[in-house]
């Protein structure tokens, strides 16, 4: 029985491996590098795309939220202008209401 | 390998080491060398500049009505050159029913390859902009173009002014505190696509918006004092005409009207911009009779006379080279000085200046704030004119007295009748009853006396002498049953260029408060050369009694008086 550590085989002799050691050598170092900095570049460049896009996302909720806002500032203004007193004697006008003629106190509380 | 396969190599190798060090170079040169011009250059391409403009305040009446604001309207913009010519003619038939043009008229606007026409139609609002938006049309676009907006039309223009295409204020209160409305604009400053987009923000300077104005004006009494007025002007045939009411107590108005008047909205459709100026504060006049009570004040306040002093008076006196005649030209004989108010006669009046004096005299005309401005807040106040006392000729001694030989604005003169209402003081009139500042802060406007002019019991003596005008003699026309209202009518000749009066144009004017005790308006009205009639009594008189029965009424105001 051949016990060893390593990957190493005879002819003929039974192996019982129970260690092994993980070895990476220059060449294979050099290749795992270059991949993790590509990794490394594609996940920043993926996280940037994504961000850039989520800013314009804001851009257009802030837009929208501004839009909103002018558009309840017209409705004020337009609020206001249906309150105003000539609308409200035109549209009055166009009704059956009888316009005073006598307003006075009522009663006889005057002694 | 040959000596000769090396050489080629050893070539080869020096030609990719030339080849590099030129490249590494280059390199170097581009990254480090000129880095910081290719940084501008980049930052130059995607940085954006915005500018974020302030938003104008706005303004709103005492009742919270809103009178001033901004609002978004709409242009139509059409690019011909986007347009195919055989779909102009398409393209103008579609438009027509919204523009309100004819399809040739706008096919004629529209038939070139322009890139720009002035817009087909200005101010629509946002319905009319989707409409025609949602035609979708190629080449037409709806534009939106933030403008100052006056819900309320009309009303109180002259008071409020407009904002001219610049975005600055003009006239009024627009013009007054056009700084403190404006506002100052921001920016931001961010990043931006290849399409103009920001798509990130890097740094801002937020904008101030312009403060909010809340004034003391009244909107239910500023629109029934512009009918009222309106209908006098029409009935009495007037060239124009002033209505100013305020609260005697503090100064604050409650309302301003004049006639003509105009729409903000549409400023720059008016014809005659001399509508723009407020008359009210802006015009000054001799005001004539309405003068009187102040000086008898002055007379009452030293002592000279008292409301029952009496004395007899003819029908003219002459005073230098210049014979000074009553209205009616007839004497009224013997009177009381309540009685020479109640008739409003001039004789008397000259008598009365000569008791006073004439330093005397000039002295309170200027405690009375005559000859300055009130200082209202509005933009073209007038300040009249009153003669130094040094330049005073006998004549224009006697004839101010009676209210000639002066210049007033409606708005000094009602002012000055105000100290007849509250025990004597003059009280600074105003208009601006807070500003907001958009961080909150209140700048809260405070009732502010100016000077005791007369004592209070003289202040008193002239109220109930002015009662007696209003139940007695030329302000009976001003009367409502059931309150007392003191008052006095003011029938002014008016001063033709160089010297003399007009012998057919005079100034109808009436000025007064109530109720006599416990006044709660004061109010003025003049009326330019009403025509239907002669006097004041006849004009502005009965003008006043309309508006203070509506006040009456609108302010809850108790009968002072036993009704019949």
């Amino acid at each position: 029985m051949l016990i060893t550590n390593n990957r190493s085989w005879q002819n003929g002799a039974r192996k019982r491996t129970i260690k092994k050691d993980f070895k990476i050598g220059p060449m294979s170092m050099k290749f795992v590098t270059i991949t993790l900095l590509a990794l490394a570049a594609l996940f920043y460049l993926a996280q940037s795309a994504q961000g850039s896009s989520q800013k314009y996302q804001v851009m257009q909720y802030s837009a929208e939220t501004q839009e909103l806002q002018a558009q309840s500032k017209d409705l004020e203004v337009q609020a206001a202008r249906l309150k105003s007193l000539d609308e409200i004697k035109k549209s009055t006008q166009n009704s059956d209401f009888q316009p005073i003629d006598s307003n006075s106190f009522t009663g006889n509380s005057q002694k | 390998m040959n000596d000769f396969g090396l050489k080629r190599i050893r070539i080869l190798l020096g030609f990719f080491v030339v080849c590099t060090a030129v490249l590494g170079w280059r390199l170097f040169d581009k990254q480090v060398t000129m880095h910081v011009a290719y940084a501008a250059q980049a930052q130059n391409q995607y940085s954006i500049k915005k500018s974020v403009p302030a938003e104008r305040g706005k303004i709103y009446s005492s009742d919270s009505m809103l009178l001033a604001a901004n609002s978004r309207l709409y242009d139509l913009m059409v690019i011909p050159n986007y347009i195919k010519s055989t779909d102009q003619m398409n393209v103008a038939q579609t438009l027509a029913p919204y523009v309100g043009q004819s399809a040739s008229d706008i096919f004629n606007l529209i038939n070139n390859d322009k890139y720009y026409i002035p817009p087909l139609k200005r101010k629509m609002t946002e319905q009319e902009g989707h409409k025609i938006a949602d035609l979708k049309l190629k080449g037409v676009s709806v534009i939106a173009e933030s403008v100052r907006s006056y819900p309320q039309g009309q009303l109180a223009s002259q008071v409020l002014g407009f904002v001219d295409t610049s975005g600055n204020g003009k006239y009024g209160l627009e013009g007054y505190f056009n700084d403190d409305l404006k506002g100052v604009g921001g920016q931001i400053f961010g990043s931006g696509d290849t399409q103009g987009r920001m798509f990130d923000v890097n740094s801002q300077v937020e904008a101030q918006n312009g403060a909010d104005l809340y004034l003391t004006i009244d909107s239910n009494i500023q629109y029934q004092a512009e009918q009222v007025l309106y209908e006098a002007v029409q009935k009495y045939q007037s060239d124009n005409g002033s209505i100013i009411i305020c609260d005697p107590n503090t100064g604050a108005i409650l309302a301003m009207a004049n006639f003509p008047t105009y729409d903000p909205n549409d400023y720059n459709k008016v014809d005659d911009q001399s509508v723009f100026n407020n008359i009210a504060v802006n015009n000054a006049w001799e005001p004539g009779s309405v003068f009187k009570p102040l000086i008898m004040a002055a007379a009452i306040d030293q002592g000279k006379v008292q409301p029952d002093t009496k004395n007899t008076f003819a029908e003219s006196v002459k005073v230098d080279r210049y014979t000074i005649e009553t209205s009616t030209k007839k004497a009224y004989g013997e009177e009381t000085m309540t009685q020479v108010l109640e008739n409003s006669d001039n004789v008397a009046m000259v008598w009365i200046s000569g008791l006073l004096g004439r330093d005397s005299m000039y002295q309170y005309i200027k405690n009375f704030g005559f000859g300055r401005k009130a200082g209202i807040e509005l933009d073209t106040e007038a300040a009249g004119n009153v003669a130094n006392v040094k330049n005073w000729s006998n004549s224009q001694t006697a004839t101010m007295a009676f209210g000639q030989g002066v210049t007033a604005t409606p708005l000094q003169v009602l002012m000055a009748t105000v100290a007849m209402a509250n025990g004597g003081k003059l009280l600074q009139p105003y208009i601006v009853s807070k500003i907001v500042r958009p961080d909150g802060k209140i700048d809260q406007t405070q009732p502010k006396v100016i000077t005791q002019v007369v004592r209070q019991d003289t202040a008193q003596k002239v109220d109930q002498m002015m009662v007696a005008v209003v139940d007695n003699g030329h302000g009976r026309p001003a009367r409502v049953t059931g309150y007392s209202i003191a008052g006095k009518t003011g029938t002014a000749q008016v001063p033709k260029p160089g010297s003399g009066y007009y012998e057919d144009r005079f100034n109808g004017s009436f000025v007064g408060f109530a109720p006599a005790q416990n006044p709660k308006f004061a109010m003025i009205i003049r009326m330019d050369n009403p025509k239907a009639v002669a006097w004041a009594e006849d004009s502005a008189a009965p003008a006043f009694g309309e508006m203070s029965k509506w006040l009456f009424n609108y302010m809850g105001i108790a009968p002072d008086r036993k009704q019949p």
